[in-house]
């Protein structure tokens, strides 16, 4: 049985949190922890990019936002009010079954906290649409309500080990998203605007039971 | 030979019907024959060159390894846009070294040498979309 490291953190810089995501993957890298599970949020609006996109310039080119790379692959994301965690394990750890299957797993955890709320979260995707910005695409193994993507996952494997990024954004600021990505942003809503009674600190919590058991 | 010729004879099939090829200059021959065995370790696949060489080139070279891609993606030769390429040819390399990072939809899959040896080709460009199979270095045994 896999023993968890869970995290829990507030809002952080930007820079921090890439760090610290990055910090947990090594100690499971060099063995000094089985797996890791951290949750945290945004100390101010910022956009991460996937490790090898070149730049990131906003729609709005006057915006001046922390733009940071992400250790993992993906599209632009913009983070304010999110659920955002790490998943550092083995990858034949936790997770069997390849990247797909890790992927799944990890959606399908999700999917179940959310389903206890009472929501009706489904693993779905499309692998053919491909958009610069993460929440205009999607893939085999997209967490989605009522068929919209509601968690981005971006990954890194390396010597044997993954590393998951993944954001459920809460609350999205709708007129900075525009600046940022352009009127045809994917994604203008978040999990709290669309459901407002729904409490994140009571997701987390169901996150973290999830983890550790 | 060289290394660019054998490439080039590599490429020379991609795309034809042709399963085995022999070439033969005043020096040396080589024979490639496609569809081989193919080993697989922990995602990236190696294989052996399918080659046989007259019996002065043989003494001369090395046993060579070919990594090739365990999955459909894009190559990079670097870290990032801003990095050094992990390695160069003619660079010495130990084993589970990162020869490359091939990205697939969002995954960052780091490539790993599973010898140490010295990298004696190159088979794609950064930013390359590779797929699977795709041969990407080769690399002689140290």
């Amino acid at each position: 049985m896999t023993r968890w490291h869970l995290v829990r953190e507030d809002r952080c810089p930007s820079l921090t949190n890439m760090e610290q995501d990055l910090s947990l993957f090594r100690s499971v890298l060099d063995g000094s922890r089985e797996a890791t599970f951290r949750v945290y949020n945004w100390d101010r609006p910022a956009v991460t990019i996937g490790h090898h996109q070149a730049r990131f310039t906003p729609r709005d080119e006057g915006l001046s936002l922390p733009v940071v790379k992400r250790p993992t692959g993906g599209g632009a994301v913009l983070h304010g009010d999110d659920l955002t965690f790490s998943i550092c394990a083995p990858e034949n750890g936790p997770f069997p079954g390849g990247i797909t299957g890790a992927c799944t797993e990890i959606s399908r955890i999700f999917a179940r906290c959310l389903r206890d709320m009472g929501l009706d979260a489904r693993i779905q995707g499309d692998s053919k649409s491909f958009s610069e910005i993460c929440f205009q695409r999607s893939s085999p193994v997209e967490l989605c309500l009522d068929g919209r993507k509601i968690m981005g996952l971006a990954m890194l494997r390396r010597s044997g080990c993954i590393l998951v990024q993944g954001v459920i954004p809460l609350r999205v600021d709708a007129s900075l998203a525009s600046r940022v990505f352009g009127k045809e942003h994917g994604s203008t809503e978040g999990l709290c605007d669309r459901l407002p009674w729904l409490d994140p600190a009571e997701l987390i919590d169901r996150l973290m039971a999830a983890f550790s058991a | 030979m060289n290394v660019k010729t054998v490439k080039e004879l590599i490429e020379l099939l991609k795309g034809t019907d042709v399963t085995e090829l022999e070439w033969a200059s005043e020096s040396d021959r080589i024979r490639i024959v496609r569809g081989a065995v193919a080993a697989q370790d922990r995602g990236a696949s190696h294989q052996r060159e399918s080659a046989e060489k007259s019996p002065s080139i043989a003494a001369k070279e090395k046993p060579t390894v070919t990594i090739t891609s365990p999955l459909v993606g894009t190559f990079y030769r670097s870290a990032s846009s801003e990095s050094p390429p992990f390695v160069q040819v003619g660079d010495r390399v130990k084993k589970d070294q990162v020869l490359c990072v091939i990205e697939a939809m969002k995954l960052m899959n780091e490539i790993e040498s599973h010898i140490d040896g010295i990298v004696t080709a190159i088979l794609k460009q950064d930013g390359e979309r590779v797929g699977y199979g795709d041969q990407l270095f080769i690399i002689e045994e140290a």
